[in-house]
């Protein structure tokens, strides 16, 4: 049966948009094999530690957690960059969001996994796993936890996988000289979709919809990952601000992380007409606001503790100023802060590598900012006649596993960039009117009155 | 029920480490080699370690003051409040209970504990040839638990549990011998040890019981005792 | 009193947190089972009222 052709709205931008899926090229084999080597690497590491034991960590008593968990709150940071622009940027009606809604959304889809298995990772019992489902203590913050994350991943999905559906069906019409399997994936993946108006409107909405349900989402995750340390009573971890500051910390670690991957999307794929550069400069004015915020929570916290001058509490606190963790300290606050606020504030406008440049010193920095909240407090537990202060020294095994999750994060990117267009196109479309020249669809009713959202 | 608690007299402890030796032996407690301890992974259910003291040289000089620290057995615990899967809880007789085989490792009860009691099996425990010979055979086994002595396997948390399995055994041998279970029937292996004689064990639910008195004593204290844990093994300091 | 005490239950018990787990992750799964469906039959042809109309 000769299925009705279906209404893709006009784009300008359609033939650079979608340039990049013409062809897989070599360097794209060689990238995906060389991150796939990394990641062998990664699963070799992993299961030798699942025989041996997590002994080959350096991971000790007291420093129970070290970079496995760093890594975790990490990546769920990094996730919130596509909720932060597609869901509450949708929300607050801000239009210049759309080209980059997919392409931050996507770091969302694919960094989340890579949480999830820092956590797998960093169990003594991974083969135990299930435990959770079958004997799960509500009153555990790990239980907050899993039950956040999994419905935060389980909705990303569903929601980058519907604002994707109508540029499936693109594919699935006009990519008709690729090889049969991707032909047929893109037939079965859009579902369908014919391009209706009322397809479209209903769409918007369930998207709108899902927008402020990602967003509570969004505040709910970070908040109860930070709360597995802030319900401890150690010194360090049980502060009340620890919500807050993990959520900020989150967003303005995601939001520099689309910076970096816009810009490399916009040289690698020549997308600069569809990416202008006015979004880096929107997205300039974020990450400062978000940069001054993150201030903001440091001097908060750090104030009340020193001002307080709790003898714990200090141990702690001198511990990251002047003690064994100063190093990393200082260097996270002139990567978080002084550097980017500086090249941001002087000379980020119109300069995407003044932006890239900042945005990749604020990830660094966010993730030494993690490493920084966790390790310091175990050193100094609460107990203060514990002999054992504590130093830990991460080993091979967890340098190759943390390796291996970003060159993961990397390689779906990179491949997904290549199947489906990273650049929304129906939500940038132009117009909603139906090109002339295609065959009239009976089904189709009131073009003229449909406008553009 | 018994409200099962000890009171350790410093006045009289000497700081033998007989507690800790004795806790290894009874529980089957692994060592570690020199280079895993130097790393801070010793297991040591039962831990005899010096204050921290300005003066320098204090150890030597014999000025240093030691705490010999058993689980705490708080009647609030933080550390099962955390368990996502109940491998550890509070059972009715005030014990805090660890069970190995629900563990998962995730180690988010050695982070809440205050005290620092607990312990992680890094790897699988491995006893030298002298000490694979004195492996006990206790151990505390149910539906889906194993605790106490049991040898336990790599990646799961382990604990002091007041030497659980010999309530078990003084509980059954009462039985058998169809009589009342005495309390005094009931010690762990660190009060029977204790060369100082500075360890007591009982009821602290029991007026009449010895902890229950020494427990009202001036130099009665408890570690920590404004975190709201109500930590069971109360400390007698020097007098 | 009563209450407090099953909700304190509950809560602190092995076996509801799973529970709970399950069903916001089935809950989830139906809603947006429904809302696909429901977007994609946005404007669908009834097969004879439309057309007889």
């Amino acid at each position: 049966m000769r299925r009705k052709p279906s209404f893709h709205p006009h784009n300008d931008h359609e033939a650079i948009v979608m340039a990049p899926l013409a062809t897989v090229t070599r360097r794209d084999y060689m990238l995906w094999a060389f991150l796939l080597g990394i990641m062998s690497l990664g699963l070799i590491a992993f299961v030798r530690q699942f025989i041996l034991g997590l002994g080959v960590t350096g991971m000790n008593r007291p420093i129970y957690w070290g970079v496995y968990i760093t890594n975790f709150v990490f990546f769920i940071g990094l996730a919130h960059s596509g909720t932060f622009i597609s869901a509450i940027l949708r929300i607050a009606g801000q239009e210049w969001r759309k080209p980059l809604t997919r392409a931050a959304e996507a770091i969302t889809l694919f960094s989340l996994p890579f949480g999830v298995a820092s956590i797998i990772v960093d169990m003594g019992r991974p083969d135990r796993m299930l435990n959770i489902i079958r004997y799960g203590r509500f009153q555990s913050p790990l239980l907050w936890d899993f039950t956040a994350v999994s419905l935060y991943l389980f909705s990303s999905v569903v929601f980058f996988y519907l604002s994707l559906l109508p540029d499936i069906a693109l594919c699935r019409d006009r990519l008709t000289n690729k090889p049969p399997w991707q032909r047929r994936m893109y037939q079965i993946l859009a579902l369908g979709w014919q391009g209706r108006p009322q397809q479209y409107h209903r769409l918007e909405k369930v998207l709108d919809g899902m927008a402020i349900f990602m967003s509570m989402l969004v505040v709910t995750v970070h908040t109860v990952v930070s709360w597995v340390f802030g319900m401890t009573i150690q010194p360090g971890w049980h502060s009340a601000l620890i919500g807050p500051f993990f959520l900020i910390g989150a967003i303005f670690s995601g939001t520099a992380a689309v910076v970096i991957v816009l810009a490399i999307l916009r040289r690698v794929y020549n997308l600069a007409e569809a990416l202008p550069i006015n979004l880096f400069n929107s997205l300039r004015k974020l990450l400062i606001v978000f940069t001054l915020g993150w201030l903001y929570m440091m001097v908060a916290e750090f104030l009340t503790i020193f001002y307080g001058n709790i003898p714990e509490e200090m141990e702690v606190f001198w511990q990251k100023f002047t003690g064994d963790f100063s190093l990393i300290f200082w260097a996270m606050t002139i990567f978080v802060f002084v550097i980017p606020l500086y090249l941001m504030v002087f000379h980020g406008k119109d300069n995407i590598s003044v932006m890239v440049t900042s945005s990749v010193l604020v990830n660094i920095g966010m993730w030494l900012e993690r490493y920084v909240v966790i390790i310091p407090t175990e050193t100094r537990p609460r107990l203060l006649y514990e002999l054992v202060q504590g130093a830990y020294t991460p080993t091979l095994t967890e340098w190759t596993i943390t390796l291996s999750l970003f060159a993961g994060l990397i390689l779906l990117y990179s491949v997904f960039s290549r199947f489906f267009p990273i650049v929304p196109l129906w939500e940038t479309a132009e117009s909603f009117e139906p090109d002339p020249s295609a065959e009239p669809d009976r089904s189709t009713r009131i073009f003229g009155a449909w406008s553009n959202k | 029920m018994p409200n099962w608690s000890m009171i350790i007299d410093l006045d009289k402890c000497v700081a033998c480490q007989g507690c800790s030796i004795a806790c290894r032996m009874e529980n089957n407690t692994p060592v570690v080699s020199p280079s895993e301890s130097a790393l801070g992974r010793s297991m040591l259910w039962n831990d005899v370690f010096p204050l921290r003291s300005e003066e320098e040289g204090a150890i030597a000089s014999g000025q240093a003051k030691f705490l010999t620290r058993p689980c705490m057995h708080c009647e609030d615990p933080p550390c099962i409040k955390v368990c996502p899967v109940e491998a550890t809880y509070l059972d009715d007789e005030g014990i805090v209970r660890q069970n190995y085989q629900r563990c998962i490792g995730c180690r988010l009860c050695t982070v809440a504990c205050p005290y620092g009691v607990r312990y992680f099996n890094w790897y699988e425990p491995q006893w030298s040839p002298e000490f694979a010979r004195h492996i006990t055979p206790d151990k505390v086994v149910g539906k889906g638990s194993l605790e106490g002595p049991a040898v336990r396997p790599k990646g799961v948390v382990e604990k002091c549990t007041f030497c659980i399995h010999r309530l078990h055994k003084a509980r059954a041998r009462s039985e058998a011998e169809e009589r009342d279970f005495r309390p005094a029937d009931y010690v762990p292996a660190c009060v029977q040890t204790c060369t100082g004689k500075a360890r007591f064990f009982g009821d602290l639910d029991n007026p009449n019981s010895t902890v229950s008195q020494l427990a009202q004593s001036r130099r009665a204290f408890r570690l920590l005792d404004e975190a709201g844990t109500h930590p069971k093994v109360i400390y007698l300091h020097e007098g | 009193m009563q209450i407090g005490t099953i909700i304190s239950s509950l809560i602190t018990s092995a076996g509801p947190g799973g529970i709970v787990v399950l069903s916001v992750i089935a809950l989830a799964a139906t809603v947006y089972y429904n809302l696909t469906r429901w977007i994609l039959k946005g404007g669908e042809e009834k097969s004879d009222f439309d057309r007889f109309n």
